[in-house]
């Protein structure tokens, strides 16, 4: 499951890389919603986009 | 185990032009369309104990929140006030204003209502009776026309995900402001169709919008006491127009949240003032969670308009579809006992994850009650109780005090 310091390092990423984008409000939202079904142990890939899934993976993974 | 699914609600999706949603809610979910209501409960009270804006029955709370509010709040409410004053001063006369056209027998006013609304940025839009029985007791000989229009337009996504800030206070008044302002517009359009339009500003109520907007089938009532709607959840700020135009009335809608809520109990038990009770009552002649106001106002007065039950409420956080496809596939709450659903910041107080909650003295629930006027009275009887009698000096401050807020009168706005 995601703890504070590790959702705060992903947030951080997210912002530094698409903050500035058109898109980010939507990338923001499916953050959220993969971040929730990450900690669900259930399969996130369809239902968020492809930049933040490599995000959520990343943090969650630790790599 | 995968739940059975009893019926599957199509919505507009959340933006103009998006495409549909459809959200499939579990039969073991299923209670009433809108909110389980006694009708005769419902009328017996509007009509010996009508409801009244909080801005005239606790008008004391109201004057004191502006000597609590930190200073940026403080600036910021004032400059919000400032901008909201011709809204609310148009808003106020609008209903007098005569249509600009014919009407057209033949023209789909609601059609063309609801798209010019969905065009001009209101994420819900729906059409129901004007349900007199909730308007404010100083509002009912303002409020014109039969048919209401319900209207919701989203806060902004990641400024309410910063609940509860000063960030967000700027998304939750904006809104109202941008609402506001867009409202006129289309008052302006059911004017150009043939019709009379008032518009009741979101900045000055005019009673309780949620049950119009449950009866117009936009969404049902969270335990947290806001409306839940199928893309914004709680993140929805809502207000009406009425008019004489023939608009056709949706129908309630049961999305399953009557029983979502009482399973799911994030905002119950997240709320860091306690303010929210986990059972439901029957008030006035409809079943709902209560809270508890005196435990909730001066947490949200304090800190920055609190807002927690907002922001932990999966259905905002994530949407209806997602949260009703996870509980229907795996009988489990979304978001539920995490930190990124459930965690949370106060002002010097720091973070509180799941099962965390803020630690409050008592005095710090200790505000002023009922209307100015009482108030004053209350504190009159306490200095009369404590000296056992009325030094002169403080019967004519009394006086005087009871003078300058009987002639200020009723103000639409928190000053």
């Amino acid at each position: 499951m995601f703890q504070k310091d590790t959702l705060d390092a992903l947030f951080t990423d997210l912002d530094d890389s698409f903050a500035n984008t058109a898109d980010y409000d939507l990338l923001l939202r499916d953050a959220h919603l993969g971040i929730a079904l990450s900690d669900a142990g259930r399969d996130f890939d369809e239902q968020v986009d492809q930049r933040v899934s490599s995000l959520i993976k990343k943090h969650r993974d630790g790599n | 185990m995968t739940k059975t699914v009893n019926h599957v609600v199509k919505r507009p999706g959340r933006r103009h032009g998006d495409p549909q949603t459809a959200i499939p809610v579990a039969e073991e979910l299923v209670t009433v369309p809108g909110s389980p209501v006694i009708d005769g409960d419902v009328s017996y009270y509007s009509r010996e104990d009508p409801i009244e804006s909080q801005t005239v029955e606790k008008s004391a709370d109201r004057e004191w929140g502006w000597t609590v509010y930190i200073k940026e709040v403080y600036d910021y409410r004032k400059k919000h006030d400032e901008v909201s004053e011709p809204l609310i001063e148009a808003a106020w006369v609008s209903g007098d204003i005569e249509p600009t056209a014919e009407p057209d027998p033949e023209h789909d006013v609601t059609t063309d209502i609801s798209e010019k609304a969905r065009e001009l940025g209101f994420g819900e839009v729906g059409f129901t009776r004007y349900d007199r029985r909730y308007t404010y007791a100083s509002k009912k000989s303002w409020a014109k026309f039969n048919h209401a229009i319900c209207l919701a337009l989203e806060q902004d996504y990641s400024q309410t995900q910063s609940i509860p800030s000063l960030e967000a206070e700027f998304a939750h008044f904006g809104t109202y402001e941008i609402a506001g302002a867009l409202a006129l517009d289309l008052a302006e359009h059911i004017r150009s169709l043939g019709y009379h339009a008032q518009v009741h500003s979101p900045n000055d109520n005019s009673g309780a919008f949620i049950p119009l907007f449950v009866e117009a089938g936009l969404g049902q009532l969270g335990a947290n006491g806001q409306l839940l709607s199928p893309h914004f959840g709680s993140r929805a700020r809502l207000m009406l127009i009425t008019t004489d135009a023939p608009v056709v009335h949706d129908e309630p809608i049961d999305y399953g949240i009557n029983k979502f809520c009482e399973e799911c109990q994030v905002c119950v038990v997240r709320c860091p003032a306690r303010a929210l009770l986990r059972e439901k009552v029957w008030y006035r002649g409809v079943k709902k969670n209560k809270l508890v106001y005196d435990r909730c106002r001066p947490v949200m007065v304090t800190y920055e308009g609190c807002a927690v039950c907002m922001k932990v409420c999966p259905i905002q956080r994530y949407g209806m579809k997602p949260v009703m496809e996870h509980y229907i596939e795996t009988s489990e709450i979304l978001g539920k006992g995490t930190p990124n659903l459930e965690g949370y910041e106060l002002r010097g107080k720091g973070y509180f994850g799941p099962g965390e909650l803020p630690h409050f003295k008592g005095k710090d629930f200790e505000f002023p009650h009922g209307t100015k006027e009482e108030w004053l009275f209350e504190e009159f009887k306490k200095k009369v109780e404590e000296n056992g009698g009325t030094p002169n000096a403080e019967a004519v401050e009394f006086a005087n005090e009871l003078s300058r807020m009987v002639k200020a009168g009723v103000s639409r706005t928190d000053e």
